[in-house]
């Protein structure tokens, strides 16, 4: 298996990293949903939401080189996007020009999205998903969520077989012959992840899999963890009345 | 075509947000009443086949290349309710794992590919297996319904950034549902050939979705 770099820091370990998952989603939650919030005009409150990620980048110690690639992810949308507002401005709210608007859009995007990459990084997805579950997420749903990490890794190493197998056979194909080659091999990979599926089921029932999935209570919630975690919803709380005040 | 955060607005999200939620509770519930848990495994399963899937890729134009979205696929293989779950297990791992998409447009990313992804192609594929068709016909439905699985979530991904007052309700329109139309025949190509290998190796499998469901 060579796919083990997806979330490759979320084993560290920090107080972040340490930090039950229930408690992450929700101050995540939190934090997105009052960057989202925030007047697109109010340049000082992003700012101090970037201080306060900044320093929680620090202190979970993921490198902020990892973290600054993975936020590239949003650069198409916001070309997208941009490329609309350049064409027509009709129809936008009077109440900010197009620019104002499409700037506070691209920050507040970004912003979440190393809100989210910091979750992610600190977060194990095994240990996301029992948090999940303990919030009340359907638990036929996190299981299926779970099958489904578990086998990614599997299949993909088995896609990579199959497009080495096929690049070697027809080096400097043409387009068509590519595409007419590669698409039936999706087709066979489906066939081989249907037997496999099946395969797995029989052997979990006959292991006496009765559709529950069992696992050790290893999440606890600490004192001093609720503790930060109030305080950083705090902050941002601060933040906001404080920035709020100071644009009037 | 996965909106990030900050795009949409508090009112579309919670809209987006309750049409999703309701739709796997309601998708969850009659999974497990058709087929007991035996489905799940295989849901599980089939889910990250559409994530290796995603993985090929093909050459289209110049140096770009494209990949299967597989909304339809998933969706004719396990059955709009089967096939809408596994899409939209797939769009919360995009999101959680890779940040494809955000935390809080997650509702409209899971309306848009997996809810109207699965959607939209099916019903002409039910349509025409009600006439007894022959199998080009049936070929050439499905990938008509590939192309609407692409097409119709970008113009449902206009309709709601639109709605939150980010982009011209027009010209967004426009340009997504062009972009797409194009993106969609790539989707509908690669489908017809996968479709077709399924077809000779395994037909039970192609037959099992199309009635069952």
């Amino acid at each position: 298996m060579q796919h083990s770099y997806l979330d490759k820091y979320s084993s560290l370990n920090s107080a972040i990293h340490k930090a039950d998952p229930r408690l992450k989603i929700l101050v995540a939650l939190f934090f997105v949903l009052s960057i989202l919030l925030t007047n697109s005009g109010s340049l000082l409150e992003f700012a101090l939401y970037g201080v306060i990620i900044a320093s929680l980048v620090i202190a979970s110690r993921v490198p902020p080189l990892f973290i600054l690639k993975r936020s590239l992810m949003i650069i198409p949308f916001v070309v997208l996007i941009s490329l609309f507002l350049l064409f027509d401005r009709t129809g936008l709210s009077a109440e900010h020009s197009g620019r104002v608007l499409f700037r506070g859009i691209v920050i507040k995007s970004y912003l979440a999205i190393l809100v989210l990459i910091l979750l992610s990084s600190t977060t194990p997805f095994p240990s996301l998903l029992q948090g999940l579950q303990r919030l009340k997420i359907s638990k036929v749903f996190i299981l299926l969520l779970s099958f489904m990490y578990r086998y990614i890794f599997i299949l993909a190493d088995e896609a990579m077989r199959l497009t080495r197998g096929k690049r070697s056979r027809e080096f400097g194909a043409g387009k068509w012959r590519q595409i007419k080659s590669t698409a039936p091999l999706i087709g066979i990979l489906f066939i081989r992840t249907y037997e496999k599926g099946e395969r797995a089921y029989s052997a979990m029932c006959s292991r006496g899999f009765d559709g529950t999935i069992r696992t050790f209570n290893t999440i606890n919630l600490r004192m001093a963890e609720i503790l930060v975690g109030f305080a950083l919803i705090t902050i941002i709380v601060l933040v906001k009345i404080f920035s709020n005040s100071h644009a009037l | 075509m996965h909106i990030p955060d900050g795009f949409l607005d508090p009112k579309t999200i919670l809209l987006c947000y309750g049409i999703s939620v309701g739709w796997i509770a309601v998708a969850l519930k009659r999974t497990k009443g058709k087929l007991g848990e035996k489905m799940v495994p295989l849901m599980g399963v089939m889910g990250a086949f559409i994530f290796a899937a995603q993985m090929f890729n093909f050459p289209i134009a110049g140096g770009t290349s494209g990949h299967l979205l597989g909304s339809f696929l998933a969706a004719l293989l396990l059955g709009v309710w089967e096939g809408s779950t596994v899409m939209a297990a797939v769009v919360i791992i995009q999101c959680l794992v890779f940040q494809d998409g955000g935390l809080l447009s997650l509702g409209a990313n899971l309306l848009n590919i997996a809810i109207l992804g699965a959607i939209s192609g099916l019903w002409i594929v039910k349509l025409s297996s009600l006439t007894s068709l022959s199998k080009k016909m049936f070929l050439f439905a499905c990938g008509t319904g590939a192309w609407l699985s692409v097409v119709v979530p970008a113009a449902a991904c206009a309709g709601e950034l639109g709605l939150s007052g980010v982009a011209p309700w027009k010209t967004t329109l426009v340009a997504m549902t062009v972009i797409h139309a194009l993106i969609g025949v790539v989707e509908a190509i690669i489908t017809i050939l996968i479709i077709v290998v399924i077809d000779k190796i395994r037909p039970d499998l192609l037959r099992i979705s199309a009635t069952t469901s």
